[in-house]
């Protein structure tokens, strides 16, 4: 996917733009053309959301528009409350999900990030995945011997999920600081002489298209409002 | 002997604490994500990753390690939403303010309990704020009162504080079982 090709951190500033434009538009023709800016983005970008997660997202949003209109919120306001959000939450998938980790801690470090918070970053992403089965198994296991989902469960639920998991992190954490100090890792020098990568003109041209139509429509928004 | 504020260890012992704080996020929240009253995701979340902060500052113990925790967190959130890594720093960065300002450092569990209590507390009018801010309409006119944003802060730091006092109960657990280092060898 060209997406993931362009540098994490021009994403993320894209994202941040992205969403203050979201937040500052006020018309449902605008907000509506972003959606469909970001959905066409996120399509030529490789995104395909699965049925699960439409499901899901048509779910919480008629919910949300449900709340709005119970709450005495006009239905021309509710469907400009739902555009900005389906918006704001399209953003996050579109740009920052197509970002690897190993990458962004590249570029993270090429901005001069301190060596202990790369490789906090790097270890955070690293474990997530084994951590995860980890954790799936002691609650498998936990389920196996009658543990059921409930609000009066909670003491149980932290006997036999949190517990015996702490107890896995705080051995995981031991063995890769034991493994890190044994091959000699200081956080005086950096651990890798590869360059980061930096910005080109991929990431220039990027930004130049993801902000085009949205500025363009604030510029139109705002000139319609002191017309 | 490492210049650096935070030795390898505790860099080590933070990040996969902030690992594990996102699976729990993961596992818990899809339960009420369908349920749009701000504070529900923190309400369910809170005491069962209160317990990996208390690890967590209960371990480092010095000030800065809440902060740091949560912006490792916030980096893997903020590949969602911008606005949640923004939650998730502000709750961090606040959380080290108030025990800094109280206790100095973490060495005593009252100072992991107010950690806690001001981390996920403050998770809860920072997101209203936000998402009243992103959304806007007479939804977030509603919940821009004082009584549901104190309402529902007070709920999730209570069962923040509940959390933290079970994880400084495992620690206590930890450094019998040698696990953790003892209080008098730092």
């Amino acid at each position: 996917m060209w997406i993931q090709k362009v540098n994490p951190l021009i994403k993320f500033l894209a994202a941040i733009l992205l969403t203050c434009i979201a937040v500052l538009l006020k018309r449902p023709e605008s907000l509506s053309s972003l959606t469909g800016f970001l959905f066409i983005l996120g399509w030529i970008g490789g995104l395909r959301p699965s049925c699960r997660v439409l499901a899901g997202s048509a779910i919480m949003l008629s919910v949300f528009g449900l709340i709005n209109l119970a709450f005495g919120t006009q239905p021309y306001d509710m469907i400009k409350n739902l555009l900005r959000l389906i918006a704001i939450f399209l953003i996050g998938p579109v740009l920052t999900l197509t970002v690897s980790p190993a990458e962004l801690v590249q570029c993270l470090r090429r901005c001069r990030l301190p060596n202990g918070i790369a490789l906090g970053l790097i270890v955070t992403f690293r474990f997530i995945p084994i951590l995860l089965s980890e954790a799936v198994q002691i609650r498998d296991a936990a389920r196996l011997r009658g543990l059921r989902w409930k609000p009066g469960s909670l003491r149980l639920t932290f006997r036999s999920v949190i517990m015996p998991l702490s107890f896995k992190t705080v051995s995981v954490a031991d063995h890769v600081a034991t493994a890190l100090e044994v091959r000699g890792f200081s956080l005086r020098h950096s651990p890798t002489i590869m360059p980061g990568s930096g910005l080109g003109w991929k990431d220039i041209w990027f930004i130049m298209m993801a902000m085009f139509l949205p500025l363009i429509l604030l510029l139109f928004e705002r000139v319609l409002c002191f017309a | 002997m490492s210049s650096s504020y935070f030795s390898v260890k505790d860099y080590i012992f933070i990040a996969l604490m902030a690992a594990v704080m996102v699976i729990i996020g993961y596992l818990t929240v899809p339960l009420v994500i369908h349920i749009p009253i701000p504070g529900i995701r923190s309400v369910i979340s809170a005491p069962f990753m209160a317990v990996f902060l208390a690890l967590a500052l209960a371990r480092v113990e010095k000030p800065g390690a809440a902060t740091l925790l949560s912006f490792f967190i916030a980096m893997v959130y903020s590949m969602i939403s911008i606005i949640l890594a923004i939650m998730i720093v502000t709750g961090g960065i606040t959380a080290d303010i108030v025990t800094w300002l109280v206790f100095r450092d973490y060495r005593r569990p009252a100072a992991r309990v107010l950690a806690g209590c001001v981390y996920f507390g403050s998770h809860v009018p920072v997101g209203i704020i936000l998402g009243a801010l992103f959304v806007g309409g007479d939804y977030s006119r509603v919940f821009i009162k004082p009584w549901p944003i104190t309402g529902m802060s007070l709920v999730v730091a209570i069962l923040a504080v509940l959390g933290v006092c079970a994880g400084n109960r495992l620690v206590m657990e930890l450094r019998r079982a040698g696990k953790f280092p003892q209080p008098e060898h730092r």
